[in-house]
């Protein structure tokens, strides 16, 4: 589920970049008040590097003959709280894009956004939370994560396909990627939760004080208005920005050639344009198909170019270190 | 699994080992190498996406710094097939059957192969302490900041428990070839969290004893050179995205030719 950035146009990676950082943000600030603050760091680099270690196990859920692994996010606001968690996550998020690729670096705000925040400032206060807080047994626990989980794993699936649409990169009709991309969620997130599930199940039995340490703590009073305004602002400058472009009418430069000549074209006059223009003309070598056939030619010896200088730039460097 | 975990971890040694060589490129400051990547990938991105022939000019940039930087090629090839761009990228072939759906295609795939090998140079020759403690620098907070460093030191260490763990796991229970059992996953995964937090309870104690009271201190440097890497880099990387260098030059070739 991780976003590339190829698919991302600079102005969403942007605005959600910003979403993404003001939650680090945020969360740091929140957690700065909390006493023991030193603790906390060992702790959520310890559980960032296992959650990591954690997505590499595989388990295979029964009658499926497929096989899933936990994502981290729901388990990680259940223990540590949602400001630790999205810290951790977003850390965990930096080591897979920057050692593995997993996720690109424009996109890391989209990344933190759909696993971090959708997890731990959504699925957390408004699911988990409110179904542990009234009692909690192992029954409870399980249904709660699992839920959490699933309904986190589809908003952040949904979030991708959003995040993709608006940049207008893949021509995907957004219909037909929704219906691809949230059934196929769906199925993960329901061996993610599972896995949760069992997990916080295990944890309760053996070490039930961690459950409560995070329902207990009274300073975790996630401002849903506040997230909810947040995303309406980043979702209006998105269209705003996305209009802008797509406008309908035709761009300055047009618009001023036509309104100034009455035409499209704008007629050579003169004895310089002229000359420009005799050189363009002797220049493209099929004037039709100039721009692309060009483009290609162009494209190739540009490509022989550099490599040629990397090759030459190795050899220098080579010479170099002998000498 | 093991064999998965194991080059996972290998990768990881293998990136920090380059990342610690020396080149006229790692002696540059992390702050350099991250606004050039940054910008880089920007200005590849912000391509428009039809254009393939803008595209390609950009593939200088991975070049020159993988050679300056005596990184070996095959660190990049493997982490260059993103399977959600190629998903994307296919998708948009199928449901745009023609020359248009083509260069979308293309386009997206290229610019993914350009922008993942910026980042890959960007990791291999900068530690990742360098990273973290510019970021501080910027004022990035620093709890995140160390939370980034600790999760990458740690996940050496919670890889080999892990692996270990899990060949445990299968010397006990040899029908299961395909992973660990559903049913088992809570507790396996279940002990591996609570060893990981008596972990991080030693590790906290260890640096409590060495005076470690939650902030990070680090040395000023101020390397004014650094302006003449970033300055003609950055115009050079904003030249080629307003101009198409493919076509300049192919018109001059073609102009020659005739």
């Amino acid at each position: 589920m991780h976003m590339a950035d190829a698919l991302l146009s600079a102005e969403v990676g942007g605005i959600v970049a910003v979403v993404g950082a003001g939650a680090i943000g945020y969360s740091a600030s929140k957690l700065k008040r909390a006493k023991n603050i030193d603790r906390l760091i060992p702790l959520m680099g310890v559980m960032g590097a296992f959650v990591f270690a954690g997505q590499m196990l595989n388990f295979t859920i029964p009658g499926t003959g497929s096989s899933g692994h936990i994502g981290g996010g729901l388990l990680l606001s259940a223990l540590l709280g949602p400001y630790a968690a999205l810290i951790t996550i977003a850390s965990i998020l930096v080591v897979q894009c920057l050692f593995f690729a997993d996720g690109g670096l424009l996109a890391l705000g989209c990344n933190i956004f759909n696993m971090g925040v959708i997890p731990a400032f959504i699925a957390y206060p408004l699911i988990y939370k409110p179904l542990v807080s009234r009692s909690v047994n192992v029954r409870r626990l399980s249904i709660a994560s699992f839920i959490a989980v699933v309904v986190g794993l589809q908003l952040g699936a949904f979030g991708v396909v959003l995040e993709t649409s608006a940049s207008r990169i893949a021509e995907l009709p957004l219909v037909a990627f929704v219906l691809l991309m949230q059934p196929i969620h769906l199925a993960i997130g329901v061996g993610e939760g599972l896995a949760t599930a069992a997990v916080l199940s295990f944890i309760y039995g053996s070490r039930p004080e961690l459950i409560f340490a995070s329902l207990d703590n009274k300073e975790v009073n996630i401002p849903v208005r506040g997230v909810v305004v947040a995303l309406a602002v980043a979702a209006v400058l998105m269209a705003g920005g996305l209009s802008l472009v797509a406008s309908q009418y035709p761009d300055g430069l047009e618009w001023a050639i036509e309104r100034s000549t009455g035409g499209s074209d704008i007629e050579v006059a003169g004895p310089v344009h002229s000359l420009v223009a005799n050189v363009q003309a002797k220049s493209a070598f099929m004037p039709d198909y100039d721009s692309k056939f060009a483009g290609i030619v162009g494209g190739l010896i540009t490509l022989v170019l550099a490599t040629s200088a990397g090759l030459v730039i190795a050899r220098l460097a080579r010479w170099h270190k002998k000498v | 699994m093991q064999a998965h975990i194991d080059s996972v971890a290998g990768e990881i040694r293998y990136l920090d080992e380059l990342a610690r060589a020396d080149s006229p490129i790692h002696r540059l400051s992390a702050m350099s190498k991250l606004i050039t990547t940054l910008v880089y990938v920007v200005s590849v991105i912000s391509v428009d996406r039809y254009n393939i022939s803008g595209l390609i000019p950009f593939a200088t940039y991975p070049i020159v710094i993988a050679t300056l930087s005596d990184t070996p090629f095959r660190v990049l090839l493997p982490r260059l097939a993103v399977p959600f761009v190629i998903f994307a990228g296919l998708s948009t072939l199928l449901f745009n059957r023609d020359i248009y759906g083509l260069t979308i295609s293309s386009s997206i795939i290229i610019k993914s192969l350009l922008t993942v090998s910026s980042v890959v140079l960007l990791i291999a020759t900068t530690p990742i302490y360098a990273i973290s403690t510019q970021l501080s620098r910027l004022k990035v907070p620093q709890i995140f900041t160390m939370a980034m460093l600790m999760t990458y030191r740690y996940v050496l260490v919670l890889l080999d428990e892990v692996a270990l763990a899990s060949t445990a796991y299968r010397l006990r229970s040899p029908a299961k070839n395909k992973g660990i059992a559903l049913r088992d996953i809570g507790s396996f995964l279940g002990q591996l969290l609570l060893r990981s937090l008596g972990r991080a309870e030693r590790v906290y104690a260890a640096m409590k004893c060495r005076a470690f009271d939650g902030t990070f201190r680090y040395k000023t440097i101020d390397n004014p050179s650094e302006i003449r890497y970033i300055v003609p880099v950055c115009l050079a990387i904003i030249l080629l995205r307003i101009t198409n260098i493919s076509l300049l030059v192919g018109n001059l070739f073609l102009g020659f030719a005739r």
